[in-house]
C-alpha cells in the first residue's frame, strides 16, 4: 500500500521481472532435468541428439501451442489429436492425386474448419468447451476412419517426405515449424489486442464482455487457431512418417494439455504463456529422451512421466504462495 | 481470547504491525479501519488461516498456536466470512451439522435428533426458517443466520463476523443486531467488522481502530465520537464539499418507456451533459437491470434509447462503448476485475483500439496512458506489473472507473461506485465524479446509500418494483422523500 | 442462428453418407461390394479348411434367413478389418446368411455388451474375436447358455465354446527369431520394439523370441521399448537408441508399422550403411514386398484371413456337419489347429506377395 510513483516509472521493467519470476520455476525444472540427463547419458548433450529432441517434440509442441490459446480462455480443446488424425489422412489422400500446393492448404483448412465448428458451438451455442470438443474428438476420428476405411494410406511423395525429414540451416524442418508457430503465437498473445482479449476472457469473461470485448468472436478465433495448429501438427506427422493412418494422434490431446499445464498455464484461464508451453513441452520431451537413452523399461517410463507432471506443477505453484 | 503484538508480513511488507485485541465474554468488539488496513488479515490470524510471524494468541489465558481453521474451531473460535460457505443444494439442517451429524446407535444420521437440535438453535436465534429447505433457496440474510446457527452448533465461544452488513438491507440488519445482542447476553464474545460507523455505535461495546496494519485507537464505544473514529481511521481530515449547482448542457441520453418483461417496466428519464441522475430504490427494484439494458448486456423488450437526441439500437457493451457509454459494475469480483491480470491491462481492456495500430499494441503509448490515469485517479499500487487482486477494494474500484474513462465516455453509468470502499477512497471517488461533470460527462448514478445519492445527484429517479415511483429534483429530494417513494409510502 | 445451422448440418451430413452407402449396397466398414469380394475370396489362404459350396444354407432341411453376429475387438487396425473382409466374403456366397457386425472399440466392457446385444437381437450364432482373454468369459458364457454356436477367433477365452480357431504367436515368434539368429550368425546387438505393452500378442511374441534367444548367448538385447503397434512411437524410440548405441545389428519389432518407423529413424540418423536388418510380424502384402526389397529380414505371417473359417464353422454347426480336425485341448471346449504358415523371407516372398492382407504399398525405404 505504498504510494510509490517511482515504482510506476519502472513499470515495464517490473513487468518483465514479474514475468520472469513466474516462469523461473519451470525454466529451473528444465535446467535440472537437462543436468540429470547429461549425467545419466554421455550421449545426451550432443548436437544430433538435441536436434532429435526438438524434432520429436515438434508434433505435441505445435498442438500444445494451440491448446495454450484454448486454456488461456479458460476453455479446453480435447479434439486436437483427432483433428490431427483427420488432417493426416486428408494429406495422404490428397497427395495421391495432387501436388503439395493443393494438399497442404486443403489439409490445413480441414483443421481450421473443425476449429470453426468447435468455436461456433462454444461461443454461440453455449456448449461447454469440454463437451463440444469431446464431441468433435469422436466426430473427427470417425470421419478419418470412414474416409480411409481404416487402412493406412502410404505417402509416396518425396517432396512431402522432405518436409518432415529435411533440414534448413542445420535445423530439422519440423523443429523450425514449431519455433515459427511459437514465435507467431507469442507475438499474437503479447503484442496484439486479440492476445489481450484472450487473457481478459480467461481471467473474467463477464468483465471482458462488459468492457466491450467481442467475446464470442474472439472465442471462435481461438478454436480456429487451435484447429489450424492441430492440422499443422498433422502436416508434420504425415510428412515425418510418410503414412496417413486414421489412428494418428490418439491421446495426443492429453500430452498437449500436460505440456501446457507443466508450462505454468492455469487451467482456470487468464495466466500463462506460449513460452511456458514450449518449456513444458521440452521438459516432457527431454524426460522421454533421457529414459530412452538409458534404456529404462517402458512400464517404468510411465511412472516417471506421471510423477514429473505432478511434481512440476507442484514446484511451480510454490513461489506464488507469498 | 486475546491477541498480543501480532505481526504478519507478506512479501516482506508488514500487513499487521503489533496488533493487540482482547475479546471478552459477553461483549461485542468492533474492529474498524479503511480497506487495506489489515482487518481481513487479522481475522485470518484469529481464525487459524494464517499463522502470525510474531506475537501470541491467548485462549482463556493460555498461549495457543492455531495451525488451521480446524484448530480454531476446536477452541470454539468461528469466523463467518463475507462470502458464506454453505452448500447451496443441502438443507439448512444438513449444512449446520455437516461434518458432525448426530448419529443413531447403528451409525446412521439421526434425522429426528438433527431436526430437534436445529429447531433449538433457531429458537435461540429467534428466527423462523424451514430447516428442510435447501439453503440456495433462502435469502442472503437467512443464509447468514444458518451460518451463525452452524457456528453455535459447533459450540462457539468466540464468533467473528466479517462485514456481515454488506449484503443486508436495513430491516434485515436490525434482525441481525437482535441476534448479535442475544448471543452476547448468552455469554459469547463477538468480533464485528464493518465500514459503517453508525453500526458500530448501535451494536458494539468496544472498538479497535486499525490503520495500515497498526492499532491507532482502542476504547469503549460509549466514550468515543464519530469524528474521533474517522480521525483514527484515515489519519487526516476530509472535507465534504457541499454540492454546487451545475451547468446543464444538451440531453446526452434519454430512455423512453424502456421495459423488460419481469424486470422493469416503462422507465423514462433523461440525463444532460454535466449532470448526475441518481437511480434510487431498494435492492431488487430493478436499477442495475435498467443499467444493463442501457449498455446492451440484456435486451429490452420494448421502449427506446436516444443518445444526443438520436434513436440508437444498442446490441451489446461493444456497441455501447462505441456510442460513448461506459459502465462501472456493482459486482467488482464477478463482473469487473480481471483478477489475475496486471493493473495496466485492467485499465485498457475497454478500448484496445486506442492503444494499437495495424493490429499491434503500442506498449509505450499504453503505459503512458496507464501512468497518467493512475496519477490522476490517485490509484495506489506497488508496481504496474502487479495483479489487480492484490490491491485494496478502493483502489480496485478506481481502476474500474479508470477503465470506463479509457473509452472517453460521454455517458457514464456508475453502479454502486463506493460499495465496499473505505471512507478516504469514497471521498476521492466523489472528487473524480465532480471532475468528470466539469468535463461535461453525463452520469447515471446507482446507489443504495441515500446520502451519496442526495449529495451527488441533480435529479433522482426512484424505482419501486421495476417502475418509476417518483422523479425528484434536487430541491424536492430528501432521505424521507426517497424512502417514501422507494418503500411505497409509509 | 449459427447453432441452428450447425444442428441442421450434422444430421444431413450423416444422412448423405448413409444413403450413399446403401445405394451401392456396399458392406459396412470394409465398404466393399459382394462382387469385389468374390474375386478376393479366390485368393484367401484357408478356403480348403471346412470347405463350403456357394448357395443358400439349409438349416434342418429348410432354407430360412440365418443371422450371424460378429463381435470384433475393434476396427482401429487394418488387420482387424481384413479379418472382417474374409468373413463378409464368405457371407456373400450364401444369399440367406446375414452378418451383424459390432465394433468393440478395444474395450472389454463394450465388447461384453456387444455380445449381449447380439443375443438380444436373436442371432443364430456368434463369431467373436476377443479384446482380452479372461475379460470376455462372461460374454462367452452368455452365448453358450443360450445353446448357440460360439466360434472364438484369434485370441482364446478360458471358458466353454464351440470352437477356437487361432494361430500361435509364440511359435510364430520362434520362427522369426530363429531366422534372425541364423542371419546374424549367432552374434550381434539387437533392439526390440514391442507391440502395445501388456497386450497378449505382444506378450506372446516377446516370449517366443526369448525362448529362442536363450539358445544364442551371443545375441544381446540392448533395450526394449513400446511401439504401440504403430509408427510414430517407434521412430522416437529408434532415434534415441541410435544415439545411445553405436552398434546395432538388427531390430526385432512386433509390427510392420513399427519396423518401417525404425527404418525412417535409421535413414535420418544417416546410418543406412550399417545394414541394420528388421525382423517383424503382421503378414501384409506391403510387408512381404519390404521383405523382397531386403528391408525386412523376415515377416511373421500372422494372417487375419481366418474370419471366413469362423463363419463356416458356425454354418457347419447349424447344419449339423462334423468339423474335421476338431480336437480337445487344455482349455474348455475344442480347438481347430490351423497349419502353421511359414515366415515370409526373401526366398519365398514372391510366392506370398498377393496372399497377404491389405492392398496398400509399403513406405518407400528411405535408405534406398
Amino acid at each position: 500500500m505504498s504510494r510509490s510513483l517511482p515504482a510506476l516509472r519502472r513499470g515495464r521493467l517490473a513487468d518483465a521481472a514479474s514475468r520472469l519470476h513466474k516462469q523461473a520455476g519451470v525454466v529451473l525444472a528444465l535446467v535440472l532435468l537437462v543436468l540429470a540427463a547429461t549425467y545419466a547419458s554421455d550421449r545426451f548433450l550432443t548436437v544430433p541428439n538435441l536436434l532429435n529432441v526438438l524434432r520429436q517434440v515438434a508434433i505435441v509442441g505445435i498442438l500444445a501451442v494451440g491448446q495454450t490459446f484454448a486454456i488461456l480462455t479458460a476453455g479446453i480443446d480435447l479434439s486436437v489429436g483427432a483433428v490431427l488424425g483427420l488432417s493426416v489422412v486428408l494429406f495422404a489422400r490428397l497427395l495421391e492425386h495432387h501436388g503439395l500446393v493443393v494438399a497442404i492448404p486443403l489439409g490445413l483448412l480441414s483443421g481450421a474448419v473443425a476449429g470453426l465448428v468447435n468455436g461456433i458451438g462454444i461461443a454461440y451455442g453455449g456448449i461447454p468447451p469440454f463437451i463440444m470438443t469431446l464431441g468433435m474428438l469422436s466426430f473427427a476420428r470417425g470421419l478419418a476412419f470412414i474416409y480411409t476405411g481404416g487402412t493406412p494410406i502410404p505417402i509416396l511423395n518425396e517432396d512431402f517426405y522432405d518436409i518432415g525429414n529435411g533440414y534448413v540451416l542445420g535445423m530439422p524442418i519440423p523443429a523450425l515449424m514449431l519455433i515459427a508457430a511459437l514465435f507467431a503465437c507469442g507475438v499474437v498473445l503479447r503484442l496484439t489486442p486479440f492476445g489481450r482479449c484472450v487473457y481478459a476472457i480467461g481471467s473474467n469473461e463477464a468483465a471482458a464482455r462488459l468492457s466491450g470485448v467481442a467475446v464470442r468472436r474472439y472465442k471462435v478465433l481461438v478454436y480456429v487457431i487451435c484447429g489450424l495448429l492441430a492440422a499443422l501438427a498433422g502436416l508434420v506427422y504425415a510428412s515425418q512418417l510418410s503414412v496417413g493412418t486414421p489412428i494418428a494422434g490418439q491421446g495426443y490431446e492429453l500430452d498437449a494439455i500436460a505440456a501446457v499445464v507443466v508450462g505454468g498455464t492455469s487451467l482456470f484461464g487468464g495466466a500463462g504463456s506460449v513460452f511456458g508451453t514450449f518449456v513444458g513441452t521440452l521438459i516432457i520431451g527431454v524426460l522421454a529422451n533421457m529414459l530412452n537413452l538409458t534404456g529404462v523399461d517402458p512400464f517404468v517410463q510411465q511412472l516417471f512421466k506421471g510423477a514429473l507432471i505432478v511434481i512440476a506443477v507442484f514446484v511451480m505453484s510454490r513461489p506464488s504462495r507469498g | 481470547m486475546e491477541a498480543r503484538g501480532i505481526w504478519k508480513y507478506f512479501d516482506g511488507n508488514p500487513v499487521l504491525s503489533g496488533v493487540d485485541l482482547a475479546i471478552q465474554h459477553s461483549e461485542v468488539h468492533a474492529v474498524v479501519g479503511e480497506n487495506g488496513a489489515g482487518k481481513s488479515t487479522l481475522i485470518k490470524v484469529l481464525g487459524g488461516i494464517y499463522q502470525p510471524d510474531r506475537g501470541i494468541l491467548l485462549i482463556d489465558g493460555a498461549p495457543r498456536r492455531l495451525r488451521s481453521p480446524r484448530d480454531a474451531l476446536a477452541h470454539g473460535i468461528v469466523v463467518i466470512h463475507q462470502e458464506l460457505s454453505l452448500a447451496p443444494h443441502l438443507s439448512s439442517e444438513q449444512n449446520i451439522f455437516l461434518g458432525h451429524f448426530p448419529v443413531t446407535r447403528s451409525g446412521l444420521v439421526d434425522r429426528r435428533e438433527m431436526r430437534r437440535r436445529t429447531e433449538v438453535l433457531f429458537d435461540r436465534l429467534s428466527i423462523s426458517v424451514d430447516p428442510g429447505c435447501p439453503v440456495g433457496q433462502l435469502s442472503i440474510a437467512q443464509q447468514q443466520m444458518v451460518e451463525i446457527a452452524k457456528a453455535l452448533s459447533l459450540d462457539a465461544k468466540v464468533l467473528i463476523l466479517d462485514e456481515p452488513s454488506a449484503v443486508l438491507d436495513d430491516d434485515r440488519l436490525q434482525i441481525l443486531f437482535g441476534v448479535i445482542r442475544r448471543l452476547r447476553d448468552q455469554g459469547l464474545g463477538l468480533v464485528y467488522i464493518s465500514h459503517h460507523l453508525d453500526e458500530i455505535f448501535s451494536i458494539a461495546d468496544r472498538v479497535t481502530v486499525l490503520r495500515d496494519g497498526r492499532p491507532t485507537g482502542h476504547a469503549p464505544v460509549a466514550d468515543v465520537t464519530e469524528d474521533w473514529l474517522v480521525g483514527r481511521m484515515i489519519g487526516r481530515d476530509f472535507a465534504s464539499s457541499p454540492p454546487q449547482s451545475r451547468a446543464s448542457g444538451r440531453i446526452a441520453i434519454e430512455l423512453r418507456g424502456l421495459s423488460r418483461a419481469g424486470q422493469f417496466d416503462d422507465i423514462s428519464f433523461s440525463v444532460r451533459e454535466g449532470q448526475v441522475v441518481g437511480l434510487a430504490g431498494l435492492v431488487g427494484a430493478g436499477r442495475s437491470e435498467v443499467a444493463q439494458a442501457v449498455i446492451g448486456a440484456v435486451r429490452p423488450s420494448s421502449g427506446s434509447i436516444a443518445v444526443f437526441e438520436k434513436a440508437v439500437r444498442i446490441t451489446g457493451p461493444h456497441a455501447a462503448s462505441r456510442l460513448g457509454i461506459a459502465y462501472v459494475t456493482e459486482d467488482r469480483k464477478t463482473c469487473g476485475l480481471l483478477a489475475n491480470r496486471p493493473v495496466r491491462e485492467n485499465l485498457t481492456i475497454s478500448n484496445l483500439k486506442r492503444f494499437s495500430r495495424l493490429c499491434f499494441m503500442r506498449p509505450r503509448h499504453e503505459l503512458r496512458f496507464a501512468r497518467d490515469l493512475i496519477a490522476r485517479l490517485d490509484i495506489r499500487l506497488p508496481g504496474m506489473g502487479h495483479e489487480i487482486r492484490k490491491l485494496s477494494g478502493g483502489n480496485q474500484q478506481k481502476v474500474l472507473i479508470g477503465r470506463a474513462l479509457a473509452v472517453r465516455p460521454k455517458i457514464l453509468i456508475l453502479d454502486e461506485p463506493t460499495r465496499g470502499v473505505d471512507i478516504g477512497a469514497k471521498q476521492e471517488i466523489y472528487a473524480i465524479i465532480e471532475r468528470l461533470l466539469a468535463q461535461r460527462v453525463a452520469i447515471i448514478l446507482i446507489s443504495s446509500e441515500l446520502e451519496e445519492i442526495l449529495r451527488l445527484s441533480d435529479q433522482i429517479v426512484v424505482l419501486r418494483r421495476g417502475r418509476v415511483a417518483a422523479t425528484l429534483s434536487r430541491t424536492q429530494a430528501s432521505e424521507a422523500a426517497i424512502m417514501r417513494a422507494a418503500a411505497g409510502g409509509l | 442462428m449459427m447453432l441452428k445451422h450447425v444442428a441442421l448440418l450434422i444430421p444431413s451430413l450423416l444422412a448423405v453418407t448413409l444413403s450413399a452407402a446403401l445405394a451401392q449396397e456396399r458392406l459396412p466398414i470394409t465398404n466393399k461390394t459382394c462382387d469385389e469380394l468374390a474375386a478376393f475370396y479366390a485368393k484367401l489362404p484357408f478356403t480348403d479348411v471346412l470347405p463350403l459350396e456357394v448357395g443358400p444354407v439349409e438349416v434342418q432341411g429348410k432354407v430360412r434367413p440365418v443371422t450371424i453376429g460378429f463381435s470384433q475387438t475393434g476396427f482401429n487396425h487394418p488387420w482387424r478389418i481384413a479379418m472382417l473382409e474374409a468373413l463378409q466374403a464368405e457371407a456373400c456366397r450364401h444369399p440367406n446368411v446375414k452378418i451383424v457386425v459390432l465394433d468393440g472399440n478395444v474395450d472389454v466392457a463394450k465388447q461384453n455388451n456387444d455380445v449381449r446385444d447380439l443375443l438380444a437381437r436373436g442371432v443364430d450364432g456368434v463369431v467373436m474375436s476377443p479384446v482380452e482373454s479372461a475379460g470376455l468369459v462372461p460374454a462367452a458364457r452368455a452365448v453358450m447358455a443360450q445353446k448357440l454356436p460360439l466360434i472364438v477367433l484369434d485370441r482364446d477365452v478360458p471358458s466353454d465354446k464351440t470352437l477356437f480357431i487361432g494361430q500361435s504367436n509364440v511359435t510364430m515368434a520362434e520362427q522369426v527369431a530363429e531366422r534372425m539368429a541364423k542371419d546374424l550368425g549367432g552374434t550381434g546387438n539387437i533392439v526390440v520394439i514391442t507391440g502395445l505393452k501388456g497386450s497378449s500378442p505382444a506378450v506372446d511374441r516377446d516370449r517366443g523370441m526369448a525362448d529362442v534367444l536363450a539358445k544364442y548367448p551371443g545375441i544381446k538385447v540392448l533395450v526394449k521399448g513400446d511401439g504401440e503397434w504403430i509408427r510414430e512411437p517407434a521412430v522416437r524410440l529408434m532415434e534415441d537408441w541410435l544415439t545411445a548405441n553405436p552398434k546395432i545389428t538388427a531390430v526385432f519389432s512386433h509390427a510392420e508399422e513399427s519396423s518401417w518407423g525404425a527404418q525412417l529413424a535409421i535413414a535420418r540418423a544417416g546410418r543406412c550403411k550399417e545394414g541394420i536388418r528388421h525382423y517383424t510380424f503382421d503378414g501384409s502384402n506391403a510387408g512381404f514386398k519390404s521383405v523382397k526389397r531386403g528391408t525386412f529380414g523376415a515377416d511373421g505371417n500372422y494372417t487375419p484371413y481366418i474370419g471366413d473359417i469362423g463363419l463356416r464353422a458356425v454354418i457347419y454347426t447349424l447344419t449339423g456337419k462334423a468339423i474335421p480336425g476338431r480336437a480337445n485341448y487344455d482349455s474348455p471346449g475344442s480347438r481347430l489347429l490351423l497349419p502353421d504358415s511359414p515366415s515370409v523371407v526373401p526366398e519365398n516372398a514372391d510366392v506370398w506377395i498377393g496372399r497377404g492382407w491389405g492392398d496398400f504399398e509399403p513406405t518407400l525405404d528411405p535408405c534406398r
